[in-house]
């Protein structure tokens, strides 16, 4: 047993923490990875592609319209590093606009690793909106 | 990897359509010769605006790779768009 698990256990031990705490400190640890790595699910890919499917019926302007779109997420990667690029000025002034529209969103805080974390959950996001006349989808593959 | 070739299909309903096949090695090619040609250029501009002219050059590049394989297909009542890079 390593140093830092017997104190989160004499930790437990003393009460200062609960059960629940313990256990995530020492997953944190990477106990729980030596400990359970058979059990745990296969790690999961990062999604390749951003789809946006949109099917229009004829309710919507002169008659049915589709778009399908598919856009590599290594296009997204390298649209954030050329991003970077922005002069802070320009920044600013982006942050300002996007701040007009509502959008409270600090451009300068979109950094190629949180990108990367982001790209990371995206496999799970999924859009899907339906109002009877066209159906729009969001998703990652 | 370099996007090598990229698709167009243009089809009016009522029109002549257009199908394009262009190769986009040939158009790397001519981009690095006009981007030899016009370095001096790049350069000052990237001095004036603050930028890392490497930098700023590979970034693009990264952007010009990171295209293969986008699709996009429009189609509405008066035509049908198909762009694809390969």
């Amino acid at each position: 047993m390593n140093e830092d698990r017997k104190r989160i256990l004499d930790l437990l031990a003393d009460g200062k923490i609960n059960a629940d705490e313990a256990e995530r400190l020492i997953a944190a640890l990477g106990g729980d990875r030596a400990n359970g790595a058979a059990d745990a699910p296969p790690a999961r890919k990062p999604p390749k592609y951003l789809r946006v499917v949109v099917d229009a019926g004829a309710g919507y302007g002169e008659g049915p319209s589709k778009v399908n779109v598919r856009i590599p997420m290594q296009l997204l990667r390298a649209g954030v590093r050329l991003g970077a690029l922005i002069p802070v000025q320009a920044r600013e002034q982006v942050n300002a606009a996007l701040r007009e529209q509502g959008i409270p969103l600090d451009v300068s805080q979109i950094k190629p690793d949180n990108l990367e974390a982001l790209i990371e959950q995206l496999g799970d996001f999924n859009v899907d909106v339906d109002d009877g006349r066209a159906k729009v989808r969001v998703f990652c593959e | 990897m370099i996007p090598l070739i990229a698709v167009v299909h243009i089809e009016p309903r009522n029109g002549r359509r257009i199908r394009l096949w262009l190769p986009l090695f040939l158009v790397w090619l001519l981009l690095v010769i006009l981007g030899l040609l016009l370095s001096p250029l790049i350069l000052i501009g990237c001095l004036i605006a603050r930028l890392n002219p490497f930098l700023t050059i590979w970034s693009l590049v990264r952007v010009f790779v990171a295209m293969a394989g986008t699709h996009i297909e429009v189609q509405s009542p008066d035509a049908v768009i198909l762009v694809r890079v390969i």
